[in-house]
């Protein structure tokens, strides 16, 4: 569930029936600057965002706009340059980050799979911890579709959709609260990608998982419901429930980037 | 048997082999005269001082004038490789210098302490030419190691990153990648043991061969002297590895680069 923190009626309308439940992922003013750019520039400005458990966030924008880092940002891959994030309402930085990395998942713009096998890839997380279970590897694989069959195949074999779904697996083996996703269809065919998108709707849907994804598809991100925010240059423009914000949009920018016109 | 010496006039004599690549380079116009030039005047100013240095360091005999000589030869060593790194990282020459010194002197020792015995230990006969011979080779393992590391990080950042955020540590993390960066650091040296003595008689016994010593005691020498070199630049690679590593990664298992 998103807070609207500009919008009370639209917040009104969704919090009803999970009142009492508790951020799972807060941003507080988040404002951002890369350390390594030459530029002065900030990636994010001020950006606030509430989720909670069990939403399925989208966050879209233009290339560039900031998504990426918002989402690097809550994996705790990178820390903000002021404001903070919090888990369970406990700043990130004060979570162990082994801890940290099992509850928060990450999937890649691209799928990003290790040298060796889908069984290699699957099980990377369960062997760190010092685990080994091929069975859970299995579940897992079947989870997002996959057949057991392809567990000891070299994972570059594979289709890039095949891989991407991978990807998932191997995020979803640790059994995550939260899942985040980078554009994970940017490399696929409409085929895959639907079926990636539909993939990651269940697993919101029938298996509780909390998800932030990134999009700037207009029409993914329109098909995935749930919450929708849009981040244009840095800032927080508009956000709310998907089916609102694509009928009824309130800002110049949320219509131009519906439109497509957004420079 | 004695050296032949070779007199300033002899050493005149051998300028007429530059004088040949000015007269080519001439001919064909390839416009190399100015940078040989350079080059001709720096190495024989440079050459000539150093000789007398070292003549200096060995006709005092006194073991800190020896320690002093290698320390400079180790900070030089380590600002050559420093720069030659294509990616900046802070104190980039203290990180050279501290993995070249500590290569360097756990191999000279055990050269000099162990397996030579050199009596007294600091003889700069000793010394000086076999710390040379350290510090060039690990210098050049560890600067390319560590450029190659800092390269294949840069390129494989989604996948170092898809293994952080999976729970790995920057070790595990960069386990590919400096694995890599070993094996470029290393290669050369491993190429060299492979050819030893019939592609080239490698400088140390040629040295010794044209200064009248055996060819058959020459070679010990030489064996002796690969096998240092090359535990020389594994240590040095690894230990500067390991610092980068350090550098780049955060304590909460983020890439900083």
């Amino acid at each position: 569930m998103l807070e609207f923190h500009s919008t009370g009626d639209a917040r009104a309308a969704h919090v009803q029936g999970r009142t009492g439940s508790v951020d799972k992922i807060t941003v507080e003013r988040v404002s951002h600057r890369n350390r390594c750019r030459t530029s002065d520039e900030w990636v994010l400005r001020d950006v606030s965002l509430s989720v909670r458990t069990g939403d399925l966030v989208t966050i879209m924008g233009p290339s560039g706009a900031g998504k990426t880092t918002l989402l690097r940002l809550i994996a705790d891959l990178e820390e903000p340059t002021e404001g903070r994030i919090l888990l369970d309402g406990r700043p990130v930085q004060e979570v162990p980050h082994e801890d940290l990395r099992a509850r928060v998942g990450m999937v890649f713009q691209i799928p990003a799979l290790f040298e060796g096998t889908v069984a290699d890839n699957v099980l990377y997380g369960p062997r760190l911890r010092g685990g080994d279970d091929r069975a859970d590897a299995v579940r897992v694989l079947e989870r997002v579709g996959l057949r057991q069959g392809l567990l000891d195949r070299e994972a570059s074999a594979l289709s890039v959709g095949e891989q991407q779904r991978v990807a998932l697996a191997r995020a979803l083996i640790l059994r995550p609260e939260i899942l985040l996703i980078d554009e994970p269809t940017s490399a696929l065919d409409p085929a895959s990608t639907a079926r990636v998108f539909r993939l990651i709707r269940e697993l919101n849907v029938s298996d509780g998982l909390t998800v932030i994804q990134v999009t700037h598809v207009v029409d993914l991100a329109r098909q995935s419901g749930g919450e929708v925010v849009l981040v244009v240059g840095g800032k927080r423009i508009e956000s709310g429930p998907a089916e609102v914000f694509f009928s009824n949009p309130r800002t110049e920018a949320a219509r131009a980037f519906i439109d497509g016109t957004l420079e | 048997m004695s050296l032949i010496e070779i007199s300033i006039g002899d050493l005149a004599l051998s300028l007429g082999f530059i004088a040949l690549v000015v007269v080519l380079s001439r001919l064909e116009g390839l416009a190399m005269e100015r940078t040989l030039l350079t080059g001709t005047v720096r190495s024989m100013v440079q050459l000539i001082a150093v000789g007398y240095v070292l003549k200096v360091v060995f006709d005092l005999e006194r073991w800190y004038w020896v320690v002093l000589a290698v320390l400079v030869m180790t900070m030089v060593a380590a600002h050559t490789a420093r720069k030659r790194q294509t990616v900046r990282v802070p104190h980039c020459f203290w990180t050279m210098a501290g993995s070249i010194g500590l290569a360097a002197a756990l191999v000279l020792g055990s050269l000099v302490g162990v397996i030579l015995r050199v009596a007294p230990w600091y003889q700069p006969q000793y010394l000086i030419p076999l710390a040379g011979i350290i510090l060039a080779t690990t210098m050049n393992a560890t600067a390319l190691s560590v450029d190659r590391f800092l390269s294949e990080i840069k390129q494989r950042r989604t996948l170092v990153e898809a293994a952080l955020a999976l729970g790995a540590g920057a070790k595990q993390a960069s386990r590919a990648s400096t694995a890599a960066a070993f094996r470029a650091g290393m290669m050369p040296f491993v190429n060299t043991m492979m050819v030893a003595g019939i592609v080239a008689l490698p400088g140390m016994m040629t040295g010794q061969i044209l200064g009248g010593v055996a060819p058959t005691d020459a070679v010990r020498y030489q064996i002796v002297i690969i096998y240092g070199i090359t535990a020389a630049a594994a240590v040095s690679s690894l230990a500067a590895l390991a610092i980068v590593r350090r550098q780049i990664f955060t304590r909460r298992a983020q890439l900083a680069l």
